[in-house]
C-alpha cells in the first residue's frame, strides 16, 4: 500500500494504483473522459488534471497516468487543477452539437454529468460552431455513429484493438479536423461491438436496439448473469414499466471487465418473446393448484420407477437440486438425467464459449449426469410413462433424436419459458419464470458461483419459478421436507449439502460471486490480452485468492 | 478494377519490412510503394497495403490520412504544392499562388480538367532562405517570381 | 570571435562532396581511430564535456541523454536521427544532408557506439527525395567501404543504418512523434513516463537526435573537447549553422561559432534589413517569442542571452520583418500553421489551435475587439503545460508575444472598416 496525502487527507492506496482510480475509490470526483480501467492509459482529454508536489514546485500531471507512491500530496481541488479541468472541459464542448433532447446518451453521458460538476461557466466561444459533419451513420449491425458528437477520446478505437482485435474504427486526419470513422465500405461487425457504445462517454456511438426506447433516468437496474453462454459474464438488467429495455455488462475485475458479447447483449430481445403463456393440460387449460393436483394424480398412479427426469444446463442450481432432491425422495434418482443436444456455438478466446448454456457447472457439482446406457435404453423403450422436462428442448436442439427417444413417453410433462417445439410436442406445459423474473445461481465454466436476482414480476400469479414448481409438487405428492418458501431458502438447505458450497449462503454472496473448489470446464477469458493490474478488484477485497 | 502490387514490389516490400524488429513499422514506406506503383493512395489501394503489411484496412485509413504527402485524391500530372508559411509569406507566396490561379483557373485542392496539374497550399519547406518556394511533385522550385512562376507553368503545360 | 575552421559546412561548396572520396580526402572517417579506442562511457563523458547541447530546438545536453539509456539492459538500443527539419524559418539540416550526408554518417556510428545501438535510423520528412537519395547513396559507399556493417574499421562493433521517409506532418519533429511515425503509426506523441531513453523505439531505449547535433560529434572526438569548449561561449560551447531569411538583403545559412551579437548577424551576413527598418525578429524558428528591434540590440546569438530575453535559442534560423510588416497577418499565418499541424490527440491543443485561429480571424475580419485578443491570451494559459508535449507551448509562444509586443497591429482591426496594410514587401 502507498500512504499518499489526497486533498489533504492522508490516505493508504494500493500500489500500482493510478492517482485517478485512488481518488475515484475514496470518494473524491475527478473529471475524466478518455480512461478506462481496462484499456490502455491514452492520456488525451486532459480533463483528470490534478496538482502534485515535487522538489520542484507543484506540478500539474494527469491522474490516470500518475502511479501512486508513498508521500505523494495531491490535489485535485487546487484552483490551478480546477481551472485546468474545467477549461479542457469547456474545450470539449465547443464544437460538440447541442443533441441532448434527441440523444441517447442523455442521463449517462459524461460531459452531462462532469459539466454540472466541474463546468457551469458562461458561454464564451466567440467563433461560429466548427462541426465535423455526419450525424446517425448506420456503421454496423448494431450500431449508429454520430461522428459530430465524438470527443475523440480514442476508448472505442483501444477497445477494438485490445479485446476483439478487429481494428475497425479509426481516427482520420489531424488536429481540429480530426474525426472517428470506419474504412468506407467496412461495417463495425465484431462480436463484442455493443461494448463501444457503453464506453463512449457521449453519444457518438450508440445502439440501434436502444434509439429513443427509453430515458436511461427512467430504468431500474437489477444485477444479473447472462445465461447466453457457460461464461456466466456480469450483467444488470434494466427495465421498466414491465419490460427490460437493455441488458448491460456488469464490472467483475475477475470475469468479465466491464465487456459482454452482442449474443448476450441482444438476447433480451429474444428473451421477452414467444413465452409460453398458459399453463396446458391436454387440450384444455387450469390454474398452477389445479394442474399440480392432476399431475399428482397421474404421477401418483405410476410406479416409482416409471418416471424420468430431463434436469439441465440451462436452469439454476436451486430448480436442478429441487429436481433431483425430488426424484431422490420420491422416483428413482438414476432416472434423473441432464443431457444437452444443443449444437456447440461460436466460441473465442475473449469471452464467448461454444457451450451456450450457463449452468453446466452446476449440473455437474449437484452430480446429475447425462444419463447412463440403460436411462436411454428404458426412455427409449417407453419404459417410463412420464417424463418431466424442466428447462429444455430437446425436440428443438435434434429433433431427429428427440422422436427416437421421447415418442413412447405418454405424459411428457415441460416446465419451460419459452413456446418451443417441445412444449408442442407436450402432453402438460408449465410456463416457468425466466432468469430475470427470480432469485438464483448459477455456476459458469470457470467455477464461479454467480447469483441472479429478480428484475420483473410476471402478471400472472400462476407463473412460478421452476423450484418452486417443484416445491409445490412434492407438497401434492405428499413428500416430506421439500417446502421451500423461496430461493434463498433452497439454496441455503443446498449449501448444507454439497460440499463445495458449504459455508455460504445466498444473502452472503458478493455481487461478483465466488470460485468453487471446482474443475473449470474451459480456460479464463482474454487470451492475450493484456493484462491490466487488478487494482481497484484488490481494493474492493475481489481477487478470490 | 482490383488493384495489386506486383510480385517485384513485394519482395521489396519484404526487404524493407526486414529493417524492422515489427512490421507495421514498414507501413509508411508501403504506403510510398504503393504511391509509385498505383500513383496515389486509394481506397482500395489502402486495402492492398494492409495485406501486405499484416494490419486493418482502417488502421492504414487512419496513417493515410494523418500525413499530407500521401495524395487521397487522385493528383494532376504535376502536383504543384505551394508554401505558405512564414518566410514564404514575407516573400511573396500568395503572388505564387494567385498567379498559379490565374494561368491554370486552379483553386486550391482543384485538379485541371485534363489532369496535368492539381494545386496544394502546404507548410514549411525548409526553403527559407529561397523563398518562396514551390514543389512540384518531388522536386523544388525555389526563389519565384510570379513571371518565373507562370514560365514554369507553362513549361510543365507544354510537355 | 577567434579563428575557427568550419567542420559543418566544411565541405560545402567542394565538387561532389558527398561523395566517399571527396570526403575521404577532406578528412572524413578520422575521427573512428579515436572513438574505437575509447569506451562508449568515455565517449559519453567527452560529448558531456564539450557541452554539446541537441540543435533541433530543445537545447539539452546531447552527452546527459546519451547517458540515460540503462547499461547493461537486455534490450536493443536504437539511435533514430531527428531528420524531420519542419519549423518555420529553418532550412539547415536540409543542407547538411544535401551536401555533407557522410558527416552524418560518421556522427551516427559515434553516437550509436556511444550508446550501444546496432541498429539505426534516419527518419527524413518526406519532402527531402534528393536528401533521402544522397543519404542512402553515402549509407551504400559506407558500407562497402567498411564503416558500416559488421566488424567497422577493425573493430568488434557492427552497424547499420537505414532512411526512413515520412510523410508530411511536422509534428514528427517531436522525438516521441517521431517513434511513433517509425512505428508506422500516426505521429501521435506519447504521453511522458516513460521517455524514450528507457522505452523508445519498438519498447526499447532509444536515442533521438537532431543531424547537427549528430554532425558535430566527429569533430569533438577528433579534436577533444575542451578545443569543442573553447569555441562560443562559456554556455553555449561550440559552432552552429546559422541562417537568416525574411526582410534580408541576402539571405543564407553560414556556420559561426556561438556569441556573435544578433545586430551583427544581420548587418554583416543579412546585408542589413530590407525595405525599411527593423521590426521585428523571430530568433529560432516560429516556435520562439517574437523579439522587437529594441530587444535585439543587446542580444547575443547563444541560448543563455535568448534566455534572458525571454526567447529560446532554437534551431539557430533567424527570421527578419521590417517596419511594414503586418504582425496581425504574420501571426495568422502562424496560427493556421498551428491549426493545421497539431497532431489532434488531446482537448487542449486541439481545440485551443483551431479556437485561436479562428478568434485571430475574427479579428482579421474586422469583427473582433479586446474581447477575442483577451481571450486568446487566455486560451494560451489553458493550453500551455496542459498537454501530452510541447506543441501547445509552441503555439503558445507566438501567440502571446505577437500580441503582447504588437499590440497596435491588432487593434487597428477593431474599427470596423479598417484598411490592413500589406503583409509583405517584395
Amino acid at each position: 500500500m502507498a500512504k499518499i496525502t489526497l486533498n489533504g487527507q492522508p490516505m493508504e492506496v494500493p500500489d500500482g494504483a493510478n492517482v485517478l482510480e485512488a481518488a475515484l475509490s475514496n470518494g473524491v470526483p475527478l473529471e475524466h473522459f478518455c480512461y478506462q480501467r481496462y484499456l490502455p492509459v491514452a492520456g488525451n482529454c486532459r480533463t483528470c488534471m490534478v496538482e502534485m508536489d515535487t522538489p520542484r514546485g507543484p506540478v500539474l500531471a494527469i491522474g490516470c497516468n500518475t502511479k501512486v507512491a508513498d508521500g505523494m500530496v495531491i490535489r485535485t481541488d487546487a484552483p490551478n487543477a480546477k481551472k485546468a479541468q474545467k477549461t479542457a472541459l469547456e474545450m470539449l464542448l465547443l464544437d460538440h452539437p447541442l443533441d441532448c433532447p434527441v440523444c441517447d446518451k442523455a442521463g449517462e453521458c459524461k460531459l452531462q454529468d462532469q459539466y454540472m460538476q466541474y463546468g457551469l461557466y458562461d458561454f464564451r466561444r466567440g467563433v461560429p460552431r466548427d462541426f465535423k459533419g455526419g450525424k446517425a451513420e448506420d456503421i454496423g449491425e448494431h450500431i449508429v455513429l454520430d461522428t459530430e458528437r465524438c470527443v475523440l477520446c480514442t476508448r472505442c478505437i483501444r477497445f477494438v484493438d485490445e479485446v476483439p482485435k478487429t481494428s475497425e474504427l479509426a481516427i482520420v486526419n489531424r488536429g481540429h479536423d480530426s474525426k472517428i470513422t470506419i474504412f468506407p465500405g467496412m461495417r463495425l461487425d465484431n462480436p463484442y461491438s455493443g461494448n463501444t457504445t457503453d464506453i463512449c462517454p457521449v453519444g457518438a456511438l450508440t445502439l440501434k436496439e436502444f434509439r429513443f426506447q427509453q430515458r436511461v433516468w427512467f430504468l431500474k437496474k437489477t444485477e444479473s448473469v447472462c445465461p447466453g453462454c457457460a461464461r456466466g459474464c456480469d450483467i444488470t438488467v434494466e427495465h421498466n414499466k414491465g419490460r427490460i429495455w437493455r441488458f448491460m455488462p456488469r464490472e467483475n475485475p475477475e470475469l468479465n471487465k466491464t465487456w459482454m458479447c452482442d449474443e448476450g447483449r441482444f438476447s433480451f430481445i429474444d428473451q421477452q418473446e414467444n413465452r409460453q403463456e398458459a399453463i396446458r393440460l391436454g387440450h384444455g387449460t387450469d390454474d398452477l393448484k389445479g394442474a399440480l393436483k392432476k399431475l399428482a394424480d397421474i404421477l401418483g398412479g405410476l410406479q416409482k420407477d416409471e418416471v424420468a427426469g430431463i434436469a439441465s444446463p440451462y436452469a439454476a442450481l436451486e430448480d436442478n437440486f429441487l429436481l433431483k432432491k425430488l426424484f431422490e425422495k420420491r422416483f428413482d434418482v438414476k432416472n434423473l438425467a441432464a443431457p444437452t443436444w444443443a449444437k456447440k456455438g461460436e466460441a473465442d478466446q475473449v469471452l464467448r464459449l461454444a457451450e451456450k448454456y450457463p449452468n453446466e457447472q452446476g449440473v455437474k457439482l449437484l452430480g446429475i449426469g447425462e444419463g447412463d446406457a440403460s436411462f436411454w435404453e428404458k426412455l427409449e423403450k417407453g419404459v417410463f410413462k412420464a417424463v418431466i422436462v424442466m428447462h429444455q428442448d430437446p425436440f428443438g436442439q435434434d429433433p431427429v433424436r428427440a422422436k427416437e427417444y421421447f415418442s413412447k413417453v405418454k405424459a411428457l410433462v415441460v416446465l419451460t419459458v419459452h413456446q418451443t417445439q417441445t412444449s408442442r410436442e407436450a402432453a402438460m406445459v408449465f410456463p416457468v419464470r425466466a432468469f430475470y423474473e427470480k432469485d438464483g445461481t448459477f455456476v459458469n465454466a470457470t467455477s464461479r458461483l454467480q447469483r441472479f436476482r429478480l428484475a420483473l414480476e410476471p402478471e400472472d400469479p400462476n407463473v412460478v419459478e421452476a423450484s418452486l414448481w417443484i416445491s409445490r409438487l412434492a407438497k401434492a405428492l405428499g413428500v416430506e421436507g421439500m417446502d421451500f418458501p423461496d430461493t434463498p431458502s433452497v439454496f441455503n438447505a443446498m449449501a448444507k449439502e454439497v460440499g463445495p458450497l458449504s459455508g455460504l449462503t445466498f444473502n452472503s454472496l458478493s455481487s461478483m460471486g465466488k470460485v468453487l473448489d471446482l474443475k473449470p470446464i474451459a480456460p479464463e477469458p482474454f487470451v492475450g490480452v493484456k493484462a491490466q493490474p487488478n487494482v481497484l478488484g484488490k481494493a474492493l477485497g475481489v481477487t478470490n485468492g | 478494377m482490383s488493384l495489386k502490387f506486383k510480385e517485384s514490389t513485394v519482395q521489396e516490400f519484404e526487404g524493407i519490412a526486414s529493417r524492422y524488429p515489427v512490421r507495421r513499422a514498414a507501413l509508411l514506406p508501403a504506403l510510398w510503394l504503393a504511391t509509385r506503383e498505383f500513383g496515389w493512395v486509394s481506397e482500395e489501394a489502402m486495402v492492398e497495403v494492409a495485406k501486405l503489411v499484416g494490419c486493418s484496412p482502417a488502421q492504414v485509413l487512419e496513417v493515410a490520412h494523418f500525413y499530407t504527402l500521401y495524395q487521397k485524391k487522385k493528383p494532376g500530372k504535376y502536383h504543384l504544392q505551394v508554401c505558405q508559411t512564414l518566410a514564404c509569406m514575407l516573400a511573396g507566396s500568395e503572388e505564387v499562388k494567385k498567379t498559379i490561379e490565374r494561368v491554370l483557373h486552379l483553386k486550391p485542392g482543384e485538379t485541371t480538367p485534363d489532369g496535368k496539374f492539381s494545386l496544394q497550399m502546404v507548410e514549411c519547406l525548409a526553403s527559407c532562405h529561397t523563398a518562396p518556394c514551390l514543389q512540384v511533385n518531388d522536386d523544388y522550385h525555389e526563389n519565384l517570381t510570379p513571371e518565373t512562376t507562370e514560365k514554369l507553368i507553362r513549361d510543365l503545360a507544354g510537355k | 570571435m577567434g579563428d575557427f575552421q568550419p567542420q559543418l559546412t566544411k565541405r560545402f561548396g567542394m565538387k561532389d562532396s558527398h561523395k566517399l572520396k571527396t570526403y575521404l580526402e577532406s578528412g572524413g572517417y578520422e575521427s573512428l581511430k579515436k572513438l574505437f579506442a575509447m569506451t562508449p562511457e568515455q565517449v559519453t563523458e567527452e560529448v558531456k564535456a564539450s557541452g554539446l547541447k541537441g540543435r533541433g530546438g530543445a537545447g539539452f545536453s546531447a552527452g546527459m541523454k546519451w547517458g540515460f539509456v540503462p547499461k547493461g539492459g537486455a534490450k536493443p538500443v536504437y539511435l533514430v536521427v531527428n531528420a524531420d527539419e519542419g519549423e518555420p524559418g529553418t532550412f539547415t539540416d536540409r543542407f547538411m544532408m544535401l551536401h555533407d550526408p557522410h558527416l552524418l554518417v560518421e556522427g551516427i556510428i559515434c553516437a550509436s557506439y556511444a550508446i550501444g545501438c546496432h541498429t539505426a535510423y534516419i527518419y527524413v520528412r518526406g519532402e527531402f527525395l534528393e536528401q533521402i537519395k544522397r543519404l542512402e547513396a553515402a549509407i551504400a559507399e559506407a558500407k562497402e567501404a567498411g564503416y558500416l556493417g559488421k566488424a567497422i574499421q577493425g573493430s568488434n562493433f557492427d552497424l547499420e543504418i537505414w532512411v526512413h521517409r515520412g510523410a508530411g506532418a511536422y509534428i514528427c519533429g517531436e522525438e516521441t512523434g517521431l517513434i511513433e511515425s517509425l512505428e508506422g503509426k500516426k505521429g501521435q506523441p506519447r504521453i511522458k513516463p516513460p521517455f524514450p531513453a528507457i522505452v523508445g523505439a519498438f519498447g526499447c531505449p532509444t536515442i533521438v537526435n537532431n543531424v547537427k547535433t549528430l554532425a558535430s560529434v566527429p569533430w569533438i572526438l577528433a579534436n577533444g573537447a575542451k578545443a569543442y569548449a573553447a569555441l562560443g561561449t562559456p554556455e553555449s560551447q561550440g559552432t552552429h549553422v546559422f541562417g537568416i531569411s525574411g526582410h534580408v538583403n541576402q539571405t543564407g545559412m553560414w556556420e559561426l561559432p556561438f556569441g556573435m551579437p544578433m545586430m551583427d548577424f544581420i548587418r554583416d551576413y543579412g546585408k542589413g534589413v530590407k525595405g525599411g527598418a527593423l521590426k521585428a525578429v523571430i530568433p529560432g524558428g516560429s516556435s520562439c517569442p517574437v523579439l522587437t528591434a529594441k530587444e535585439c540590440e543587446d542580444l547575443t546569438l547563444t541560448y543563455e542571452s535568448m534566455k534572458s530575453h525571454g526567447t529560446m535559442f532554437g534551431t539557430g534560423c533567424v527570421t527578419v520583418m521590417n517596419e511594414h510588416t503586418d504582425m496581425a497577418k504574420v501571426l495568422k499565418n502562424l496560427t493556421h500553421f498551428y491549426r493545421d499541424e497539431s497532431c489532434g490527440q488531446c482537448t487542449p491543443c486541439r481545440e485551443g489551435s483551431a479556437w485561436e485561429d479562428r478568434l485571430l480571424k475574427k479579428v482579421l475580419s474586422g469583427e473582433g475587439s479586446e474581447k477575442e485578443l483577451e481571450l486568446m491570451l487566455e486560451t494560451c494559459d489553458n493550453m500551455e503545460g496542459k498537454t501530452i508535449c510541447v506543441f501547445s507551448s509552441a503555439l503558445a509562444f507566438p501567440v502571446r508575444s505577437f500580441i503582447k509586443k504588437f499590440r497596435p497591429d491588432f487593434e487597428k482591426y477593431f474599427v470596423k472598416g479598417a484598411v490592413s496594410v500589406p503583409g509583405a514587401v517584395s
